[in-house]
């Protein structure tokens, strides 16, 4: 379990989140959406497994359609890639993980961490590189580009108006909320 | 069939150059056609191939523009991609690794937009201080020049001469637009230099400044100024290339030139060149324009030796391919503990330019120092991904690593040296034409300015942004500016043109642009080849209209 402070920084999305995967599997699959959002999703659906995990891997806003392409990409790449997402997801249920920060150090087995960290990285980066070629999952999706994007455009993206920037220097600690 | 077609003026390229003198001798009412090696790629085409890279690849300038097999270029996505085409020897072989490419619109579409001029002193190299050459006429003749160059390409600048490049001299026009604001981090290193008597100036630069001009928007700070401008708000040649097609001009490309044939009289009869088919054509004209830059310019007339010029087209002298130059830069990547944030605004938009002057020139070369303003993000991100970080401690990595670290370069002004030669390699490309082969030398000029001037002065910049550790580059790297292979001077014994970039052996032959510049200073080349240009432009209107 998290810390006391850990308990009091996180949000409502993601207290709810942590609530429902003490859950069983069986009492989200009634609604989809819910199941999606909230706990272990239908058996049926390997994407929604997918988005389950990567939202306790990644804490931010996550959008399915780019779940999608990541989890296609990985699926090709990595062998028997969604029985490595079970895994990871049943481990979220047992350890009762609430965030990345908790669930990661769960992680002894090495190849699962590895996986973990590549589906962190795929969205972050946009990209997973695999043997033979880079699969290309987003661009201005990349979750890199948010962290800095009180400040910086993402290139090739118009920050503002013509001229419509200035000088000012922010804060380090005034990290973007995505 | 596009063999043995025929206008009053033939360009070879379609860079800014091209295009300068393109334009001003259609507005005359001459007909012009203008052969271009590769392909008319359309700017979307170009955003999503870099959009489409992996991020690792996004700050290799080329990788957006594929090469055609028949008009290859400088390739540097691996070792393997980077031999492929330039074949370089020499010391400092990897200072000449110069970045162009070989599509309708050239090396506009990725260059920085950056339009310092040469100062009266940088051409005058041989009077002041002993070194170097003098060029053909005083920066007073060349001033009117660059005043149409700053009008015809869209430059915004200062308007308080002391804040303009040079400081304090007579312009004959103000710049067209005012200059564009900084950002955080060149506002703070125009602070921190100020304090070390280092002088940050705004960049002229060709990129439309809180306005529209000449049918372009204005830079809304995508920050991708290059590879490539989204959107068109800084000046290239893809604008230019529909607006002298409509005032009738007319552009082959994927035609690749390999002869200029001369007659009897020496004077140019045609060029010849191949379709991706390998098929030869030629065009025939009245003059002739090779504006394919430093190093396919001083190529094709070596390509060009026959009976008639067993050294090569226009080189007597054999000056041709002699004198190549570009700025041989050093970079230092800096961290800091306090956040500079680059990246807002365009990716270049300041430089340090009161470093290239003085007495010292005597000893050792000038320098221009500025920082790079590109957006860190990628850097960053990639960088924390690889520490194996996850969460709020990712995050927080990615953004420290993007905001407070930064990438100084300083580029030296090179002196024009014979041994620094481009030939023909024994290689070819898939055409079967040999490839350029080019030996590169920074020389002790540049070497002893580095160990005693610039290096120690980079890091005393370095230290006063607060930098806690600097790694500067083991070795010169290029600057891109490709300056020298045709020379310009007064003496056909000891230069390939005139002051009127026109050969001195052939009076119906250009070759203007960055290969006819006799020194190159410190800054970037591009708004004196521009100028160049017009000067050349006056004088084949004049010549024409003489008969």
């Amino acid at each position: 379990m998290g810390s006391p402070c850990t308990k009091l920084k996180i949000n409502r999305r993601r207290l709810l989140l942590g609530m429902s995967a003490l859950a069983t599997a069986a009492s989200f699959a009634q609604s989809r959406g819910l199941a999606e959002s909230s706990g272990p999703p239908s058996q049926t659906d390997p994407v929604s497994h997918f988005m389950f995990v990567s939202r306790i891997l990644v804490p931010h806003e996550l959008d399915r359609f780019v779940g999608h392409r990541i989890h296609g990409a990985l699926s090709d790449i990595e062998e028997d890639f969604d029985n490595k997402i079970k895994e990871l997801q049943d481990l979220i249920i047992k350890t009762s993980s609430v965030d990345v920060e908790h669930f990661m150090p769960t992680l002894t087995d090495i190849k699962q961490k590895n996986t973990a960290m590549k589906i962190i990285s795929a969205w972050y980066s946009g990209v997973i590189n695999g043997k033979s070629k880079d699969h290309i999952i987003g661009f201005e999706s990349s979750l890199m580009y948010k962290v800095t994007n009180d400040v910086m455009t993402i290139p090739s993206y118009a920050k503002s108006a013509p001229n419509g920037w200035n000088s000012t220097a922010v804060s380090l600690l005034n990290m973007p909320s995505f | 069939m596009l063999s043995n077609l025929s206008s009053d003026v033939i360009i070879v390229g379609t860079g800014v150059v091209g295009c300068l003198i393109a334009e001003q001798a259609l507005d005359a009412g001459f007909s012009v056609l203008m052969l271009e090696a590769g392909p008319r790629v359309s700017r979307d085409t170009i955003v999503e191939n870099y959009r489409n890279l992996p991020p690792r690849l996004r700050n290799h300038w080329n990788a957006p523009y594929p090469p055609k097999p028949w008009a290859p270029h400088l390739e540097t996505r691996t070792e393997s991609e980077g031999a492929s085409y330039l074949d370089l020897t020499g010391p400092n072989a990897k200072a000449y690794e110069q970045g162009y490419v070989r599509y309708a619109g050239g090396a506009t579409w990725h260059w920085a937009g950056i339009c310092w001029r040469m100062t009266p002193d940088d051409l005058r190299l041989k009077s002041l201080y002993g070194v170097g050459r003098d060029w053909a006429f005083s920066y007073d003749v060349l001033e009117p020049y660059y005043a149409r160059a700053e009008h015809a390409m869209g430059v915004c600048g200062p308007r308080d001469p002391a804040l303009q490049w040079p400081p304090n001299t007579t312009r004959s026009r103000p710049y067209p637009m005012g200059p564009i604001p900084f950002g955080p981090g060149e506002q703070r290193l125009t602070d921190v230099a100020a304090t070390i008597g280092m002088q940050n100036l705004p960049a002229p630069q060709a990129r439309n400044s809180g306005v529209s001009f000449d049918g372009r928007p204005p830079c809304c700070g995508n920050n991708n100024c290059f590879p490539v401008c989204p959107i068109a708000a800084k000046y290239d040649a893809a604008t230019a290339l529909p607006r002298i097609e409509a005032k009738g001009g007319k552009i082959i490309t994927n035609a690749v030139a390999y002869r200029v044939e001369t007659n009897s009289q020496k004077k140019i009869e045609a060029i010849h060149y191949f379709d991706p088919n390998k098929t030869s054509h030629s065009v025939s004209g009245k003059i002739f324009v090779l504006a394919c830059n430093g190093i396919e310019t001083p190529k094709l007339l070596l390509l060009s030796a026959d009976e008639k010029n067993p050294h090569g087209v226009a080189n007597s002298s054999d000056q041709v391919g002699r004198n190549m130059m570009d700025q041989p830069k050093l970079v230092a990547d800096v961290e800091m503990t306090e956040p500079l944030w680059t990246g807002v605004g365009p990716v270049q938009s300041s430089s340090i330019m009161n470093t290239s002057q003085g007495d010292f020139r005597r000893d050792y070369a000038g320098a221009m120092f500025r920082m790079e303003n590109m957006a860190r993000s990628t850097l960053g991100g990639l960088a924390a991904l690889e520490k194996g970080l996850y969460g709020k401690a990712l995050d927080q990595e990615i953004r420290r690593l993007s905001a407070c670290t930064a990438r100084l370069t300083v580029e030296h002004e090179p002196l024009p040296l014979s041994f620094n030669r481009l030939t023909l390699s024994d290689k070819k490309d898939w055409l079967g034409l040999s490839r350029p082969r080019i030996y590169y030398d920074v020389g002790d000029y540049v070497r002893r300015s580095a160990t005693q001037y610039t290096v120690p002065l980079l890091k005393k910049l370095a230290i006063a942004l607060g930098a806690t550790d600097i790694k500067i580059s083991p070795e010169f790297l290029h600057s891109d500016h490709i300056m020298g292979g045709t020379i310009m001077g007064n003496d056909p014994a000891d230069s390939v043109v005139d002051a009127d970039c026109r050969a001195h052996d052939h009076d119906n032959l250009f070759l203007p642009g960055g290969g006819a510049m006799t020194t190159g200073g410190s800054g970037n080349s591009t708004i004196t080849m521009a100028a160049l240009a017009i000067k050349a432009a006056d004088a084949i209107v004049g010549q024409l209209n003489h008969g």
